[in-house]
């Protein structure tokens, strides 16, 4: 009997230590993706206006007691080299478990922020947490123009644009629940014209040399380009051919993704009749498939606005 | 069910043996006590069915992560697919301070790093090429649900490394046998004022269990 319960404590802290120990069960907490909201535009060109521009993703995470801890990482984008670099933002521990949810609170962000961003050499820092909840004031420090990224509790608008200090949109999310920050003065912003519209421009995005008509012109070849004209199956079946490379079905890709409301459309996996997740978003399970070959069966699909926001397949 | 294993076990006074597999046997229901009680509190707990669909999932998922160690190794393979293969193979873990833990037949000590940093350096091996097989792959038993509402799994197999030199570094070949957590994270949703759960499968820190010349 002894043995039993020793046992069973044993059991109890085993199973105590395997996961997270901090609170999740707390309020205000979502899921957000967060990836650059120019992607599409990035190019490795090096003529594209865009080399030193410098990124930085806020990625909201489970929260803790308050809605939003971030978890903030850092891609300087050097396009005329063939790597990214990332940063992240180095958390103290606590108790050996890395500080979020509960324990992590904003002092401890703000230090670690501070702390670390000049070191970026990027030339602008986190100057103030506006509110404990979902404003943050970024400035630069080249120029007097500053940023307010707010991240919110949804996806609406108010909480996906970024705006200046006198209010100005400076930025709007074109996909849901996507946050970027430019720590330089954008120098240019291709969607610009397409998605920010009564944007008003600065001193620095107006000596940009690309014209609207040309990035215009760009944007609707490389829409045609990537236009499906054949059905999502055939190119889920493409994907999963073998003797396509994988560079080669980077199209089928584009092509599976116009398919859908947003590159983070959830996958949902069907497997003995139960739906399962392990929450890969479109984007990243066309290159799964791509690099597998394995044969995807569309067995549902959740359509919006005539795009799938949600999917549910099986594989073979 | 525990209650009434626990009566059986004082009424009848079995032998130590049995002791130890009703240990054993309870030592599996105590989450689920855990289960019930966080189900109460509005945290969904999942079936037997839905368990078994992620049992499934968990074996994709760790051939998925074998074939992206195949593609971040192999060095035909260009820059741009092996760091696609990379940041796929980050997505299927839990965070990005799950670690993994490395051995070597030529030291007696492992060592840990972080699964990205593992990675990277898999990418840059001065071999002239690498070959990475995962088999003999093994789900443990089912799902525990843990005090934090996450279920816990686990899986071994086993890894035949394969690196050919042409310098003085050789060829070199093991077989290790590994054990990785598997890990039904639990996310909290927000659909306007209402909050929802639901789990996701993610990959945790794999270890080391032995290394052989296989």
């Amino acid at each position: 009997m002894k043995y039993y319960f020793k046992l069973t404590f044993l059991g109890i802290i085993v199973l105590s230590s395997c996961g997270d120990s901090s609170k999740t069960q707390i309020d205000g907490t979502q899921q957000i993706n967060v990836s650059p909201v120019f992607e599409k535009n990035i190019s490795d060109n090096p003529s594209d206006p865009m080399p030193s521009a410098v990124k930085s993703f806020i990625q909201p995470i489970e929260g803790g007691k308050l809605p939003f801890v971030p978890k903030v990482t850092f891609f300087r984008l050097d396009l005329n080299k063939d790597s990214v670099s990332v940063f992240e933002i180095p958390t103290e521990t606590a108790n050996g478990l890395r500080k979020k949810f509960g324990t992590y609170d904003y002092n401890n962000l703000k230090d670690d922020l501070s702390a670390n961003l000049p070191t970026l050499q990027i030339g602008s820092y986190l100057s103030h947490l506006s509110s404990s909840k979902s404003s943050y004031n970024f400035s630069t420090t080249s120029d007097d123009i500053s940023y307010t990224l707010r991240i919110g509790k949804d996806s609406s608008n108010q909480d996906s644009i970024i705006k200046d200090i006198k209010n100005t949109l400076i930025a709007k999310n074109e996909l849901p629940k996507r946050f970027v920050i430019f720590y330089d003065t954008p120098k240019v912003v291709m969607e610009k014209q397409t998605t920010l519209a009564d944007t008003t421009t600065t001193s620095k995005t107006s000596s940009v040399t690309i014209t609207k008509q040309t990035a215009q012109k760009a944007l609707t070849k490389k829409k045609k380009e990537h236009a499906p004209t054949g059905s999502l199956e055939e190119y889920f079946l493409e994907l999963a051919n073998p003797n396509i490379t994988y560079e080669s079905k980077s199209g089928i890709r584009e092509k599976i993704l116009q398919f859908f409301t947003s590159p983070n459309a959830e996958v949902i996996f069907v497997n003995s009749s139960q739906e399962t997740s392990t929450g890969i978003a479109i984007n990243k399970y066309v290159k799964t498939i791509s690099m597998t070959n394995r044969k995807v069966n569309i067995v549902d699909k959740k359509i919006e606005d005539g795009k799938i926001f949600e999917i549910y397949v099986s594989e073979k | 069910m525990g209650k009434y294993s626990k009566s059986m076990f004082l009424k009848n006074k079995i032998t130590h043996k049995v002791s130890v597999i009703f240990v054993l046997f309870s030592f599996t229901i105590v989450p689920n006590a855990f289960a019930q009680q966080m189900s109460e509190d509005g945290v969904k707990t999942l079936s037997q069915e839905q368990l078994d669909g992620f049992r499934e999932q968990a074996i994709k998922t760790i051939n998925d992560l074998e074939k992206f160690v195949q593609v971040i190794a192999n060095k035909k393979n260009s820059l741009d697919k092996k760091n696609d293969a990379i940041e796929l193979a980050l997505d299927l873990f839990i965070s990005d301070t799950t670690t993994i833990e490395i051995s070597s037949l030529s030291s007696n000590k492992t060592h840990i790093y972080p699964i990205g940093g593992y990675l990277a350096r898999l990418k840059l091996l001065p071999y002239l090429s690498v070959k990475i097989t995962w088999y003999k792959i093994y789900l443990g038993t089912q799902f525990v649900k843990g005090p934090n509402g996450y279920y816990y799994g686990s899986a071994t197999f086993l890894q035949k490394f394969e690196g050919r030199s042409n310098n003085e570094m050789g060829n070199y070949t093991d077989v290790t046998k590994r054990h990785i957590i598997i890990v039904l994270k639990k996310l909290d949703l927000l659909n306007g004022d209402s909050k929802t759960n639901k789990y996701v499968l993610k990959l945790g820190d794999i270890k080391v269990e032995e290394t052989t010349h296989g």
